[in-house]
């Protein structure tokens, strides 16, 4: 589990470009558009704010325990729960139990969809290598912490004037 | 269909009729989108006798085969209009998620004719559209309506195109916007938009742009997104937005202080993007699909403006209303100065440069305080260029008078020659801020001109002659001499504006943004050749890319010679040609330049084959470009133009 | 191949901005027709030296370093 990769999102870092979702939408479907990415941005154009929601990931997908056919099951190896679209009957319960909303319904197939994390794709996910500013990363879950507990600190650590180095 | 929608929406507000037309195949390969599709609707469907604020004036709202596509920055929407403020060709260009928006609703193009009863609103939900009362947002800034709209329709993630008072109040350099404060800022295309009595299109797409070639767009794609990652330009103007330029303007001479009196002064650092940066940015933005983010978004968190936010400004927004009037000492003022043009909804250029031509008018002793109301037009004032671009906004008193544009502002205040010298305007459009004695030749051979009024600087935004230094080998390659690479020099700049004219203008058809391949130079046209061969499955060649954006730049010159305005007009602020630039800092490199035109004037015709004795196309050009019809329009003019009675009219606008 | 002499040369040396006059000079010399113009001007310089390569008008090496260093290295090329 040490060195499972997730999508880390950042929201401090989020332009709202969408760069993101329209990488996600051609790689995946070909097509580009909102309607087909499985990852999404939401923004609040009057006050300068904006966030990405994705899949976290989680370990004990609540995705994947409401599915009444098996087709959104957890892949251990990949580290992220996935849809079969074969077995998807379309009830939309797990589109519905995502905390995040981060599955949606396919408007030609009406099967549920979600992040994969680009299986396959030498580079990775799309939607870190095409962030601009560093909103999505793809790393080692252990690492993205460490890394985070570092950039809290050295911002406290500026804050009150303290060293340089941490 | 691939890339394109295929149709356009019509909606006449006089009699509430709404029609899908159809795109043939030979009108998309011919104009391909964006501003050639608006163009070529302006010249055709508005003769030149029309008022813009005509009830059946056109303006359109234009989106290319690439927009809403993974491409690099394909938000941007091309907003077209006879402008209020010139009389002729205007229009202007927009970034944010709208355009991407009108693509997945299914639309490549919207035109808005006629005029509501009453305020309306337009509702389009893919292929439903609704004319809805507008009554409860008239008069609202664009960030008020814009919520209340959202409210009303149940949805937040909706876009909206929207115009604020001062489009609704007719100020001939009123603009429009879209999620809330992307700016479609020149020619007033926002007071033809509240002739109409509309205050905005509020949509809702949920297509997809279909890709021809998945996987080779996926390559071609990534390949410049990758590239992107390490850009020189992209990291300046993601970190400090395309304020990033200030201390670069200072340097270089080209830094409007004082209504262009001098390029550049010791404080200009207050209002660099690295000081905007460490002060009062609050977020970075970025437009649909963009790997740059140069958008910026405000709060004044000191002075008594603190609490301010907006999003922006653009160096470009923030300089009229800042140093160009001589403010520069608190960057709170000018931060607030731009908050209040975006809210009231009017460009920023035009707005700032009307009030400094106003104050040069007042120190030269024009004008007086008789004429002004009370109010001294000293420079620095920030309290009365704040107090003026409100009553600009609401038409009130002197504001009345300056709302119509520097030029005309002369005219109804008598000044005649005297007062026009320092409108700083070409063909009644004012320049941006960029000193040609300082940035730069090239630039200044556009702004002469331009197609939508001259003093604009997105008409070639030849940046080969500025960050094209930072690419090395690039002018040689395209103009087959690197010593273009500097701005105040002559060498290779009437090519230089050739090319870079045609490239702009195919990029504002497929409706890209310009700052991919202009400014960073990242994507270059045979990339751009690539994206859209892979989207659309056609195969276009680069000859054919350029031929493009050199059709649509001459359907527009055309547009303005039926206007009676051609080489006579070809000029630049004589303040340019004749005053000498002076010293402003110790560093400044361009001290003691004027700009030289006539020296390149003549050899840009040689390129554009423009008749040097009229300005107009040549017939054989005309043709080759498929322009039959335009060269007939043009043959009864060319006459006309060069006949005494015509050289006799002194043209600032039409 | 030498298309133009030396005082020709001289002449657009001299010039600021030499694109037009030249593809017009080498047009007027049968070089290339008036399509081929078009194309090179609508395209740029790096076109006209893949033309005259192509056309064996200067060699490759000519080319390569016409490429990297512009008109000047052009213009020698071609007297």
């Amino acid at each position: 589990m040490a060195n499972r990769k997730v999508l880390v999102f950042n929201n401090e870092k989020c332009t709202g470009c969408r760069s993101c979702v329209v990488g996600c939408s051609l790689y995946h479907d070909g097509e580009c558009g909102k309607v087909v990415s499985r990852v999404a941005v939401v923004r609040n154009e009057r006050f300068g704010e904006s966030f990405v929601v994705g899949c976290d990931g989680c370990t004990d997908a609540p995705c994947a325990a409401v599915c009444p056919t098996g087709a959104c099951a957890m892949d251990v190896t990949a580290g992220i729960a996935k849809i079969n679209a074969d077995k998807c009957i379309g009830c939309k319960e797990c589109a519905m139990v995502c905390p995040f909303g981060a599955i949606n319904m396919h408007y030609k197939t009406g099967k549920a969809f979600k992040c994969d994390l680009c299986e396959g794709r030498e580079q990775g996910p799309v939607c870190a290598d095409w962030c601009p500013s560093g909103a999505i990363t793809y790393q080692n879950v252990d690492v993205a912490f460490k890394i985070k507990r570092r950039e809290k600190l050295t911002e406290k650590l500026q804050a009150a004037k303290i060293g340089e180095e941490v | 269909m691939y890339g394109w929608a295929g149709q356009r929406l019509r909606v006449n507000l006089s009699n509430g009729e709404i029609t899908k037309e159809p795109l043939s195949y030979e009108y998309r390969r011919k104009w391909v989108g964006g501003r050639g599709f608006n163009s070529e609707v302006i010249y055709n469907e508005m003769p030149p006798t029309m008022d813009p604020y005509d009830p059946e004036a056109r303006v359109c709202f234009g989106v290319g085969p690439m927009s809403g596509s993974a491409a690099p920055s394909t938000g941007r929407v091309t907003v077209s209009a006879k402008s209020p403020l010139t009389g002729g060709h205007g229009d202007a260009n927009m970034g944010g998620h709208w355009g991407a928006e009108v693509k997945y609703a299914g639309y490549d193009q919207i035109i808005i004719q006629g005029r509501a009863k009453k305020p309306v609103y337009l509702w389009i939900d893919d292929d439903k559209v609704e004319i809805r009362d507008a009554s409860h947002l008239w008069g609202k800034y664009p960030r008020e309506a814009d919520q209340m709209i959202k409210e009303e329709l149940g949805d937040e993630d909706i876009h909206i195109m929207l115009i604020g008072p001062a489009g609704e109040n007719m100020v001939r350099y009123a603009c429009c916007f879209n999620d809330v404060w992307r700016a479609a800022g020149r020619t007033g295309t926002g007071g033809v938009i509240g002739s109409k009595n509309l205050k905005g299109i509020a949509t809702r797409g949920s297509g997809t742009v279909k890709i021809a070639d998945p996987k080779k767009m996926m390559d071609v794609c990534d390949g410049l997104r990758q590239k992107m990652k390490t850009d020189v330009m992209k990291e300046g103007l993601y970190q400090y937005g395309s304020l990033v330029l200030i201390n670069v303007a200072n340097r270089d001479g080209w830094f409007p202080w004082k209504n262009f009196q001098e390029g550049a002064h010791p404080l200009a650092d207050n209002m660099s993007g690295e000081t905007h940066a460490a002060t009062v940015l609050k977020h970075r933005e970025g437009c649909f699909a963009c790997p740059i983010c140069c958008g910026r978004f405000t709060q004044i968190k000191e002075g008594k403006f603190a609490g301010e936010e907006f999003g922006g400004p653009e160096y470009e927004h923030a300089v009229p209303t800042g140093p160009r009037c001589g403010i520069l000492e608190d960057a709170n003022d000018i931060w607030h100065n731009a908050r209040l043009t975006n809210d009231y909804g009017m460009d920023g250029i035009e707005c700032g440069g009307t009030i400094a031509a106003a104050m040069e008018w007042y120190e030269k002793g024009l004008i007086t305080t008789k004429e002004t109301g009370g109010l001294e037009l000293e420079w620095g004032n920030e309290e009365v260029v704040e107090t003026l671009i409100r009553m600009i906004a609401k038409r009130e008193g002197f504001g009345d008078i300056l709302a119509d544009g520097a030029d005309r502002a002369a005219d109804r205040l008598g000044l005649g020659d005297k007062g026009h010298y320092y409108s700083i305007t070409t063909r009644g459009m004012t320049l941006p801020g960029d000193d040609p004695r300082g940035l730069g030749f090239g630039y200044g051979l556009s702004f002469a001109v331009g197609t939508r009024g001259g003093c604009d600087h997105l008409r070639s935004l030849c940046c080969l002659e500025l960050s094209g230094a930072l690419y090395p080998g690039l002018n040689t390659k395209l103009l087959g001499d690197e010593r273009a690479n500097r701005p105040v020099t002559t060498v290779g700049k009437p090519y230089m504006v050739y090319y870079e004219e045609n490239q702009k203008t195919t990029t504002d058809c497929l409706n890209v943004c310009c700052f991919t391949t202009h400014w960073s130079y990242a994507v270059q046209t045979e990339d751009q050749v690539d994206y859209l061969n892979a989207t659309t499955g056609l195969n276009f060649t680069e000859e054919e890319f350029q031929e493009v954006g050199e059709r649509v730049y001459n359907l527009e010159r055309a547009y303005w010679n039926r206007h009676m305005s051609g080489v006579r007009e070809d000029t630049v602020p004589e303040r340019f040609l004749t005053e000498p630039m002076p010293q402003g800092v110790d560093y400044q490199t361009n001290v003691g330049a004027t700009f030289p035109l006539n020296d390149m004037l003549k050899k840009y015709y040689r390129y554009r084959d423009w008749d040097p004795k009229t300005g107009f196309p040549s017939a054989k050009k005309l043709k080759a470009l498929g322009l039959e019809n335009v060269a007939k329009d043009l043959e009864p003019l060319r006459a006309k133009y060069v006949s005494e009675a015509e050289k006799k009219k002194k043209k600032w606008y039409c | 191949m030498a298309v133009m002499t030396k005082a020709e040369a001289k002449k657009f040396m001299e010039m600021d901005d030499r694109m037009i006059d030249i593809l017009d000079f080498l047009r007027d010399k049968g070089v290339f027709n008036e399509q081929i113009h078009r194309k090179i001007l609508l395209s740029g310089y790096f076109r006209l030296v893949e033309y005259l390569e192509k056309e064996k008008i200067i060699t490759g090496k000519q080319a390569k370093d016409a490429q990297e260093n512009g008109f000047d290295d052009l213009i020698g090329a071609l007297q």
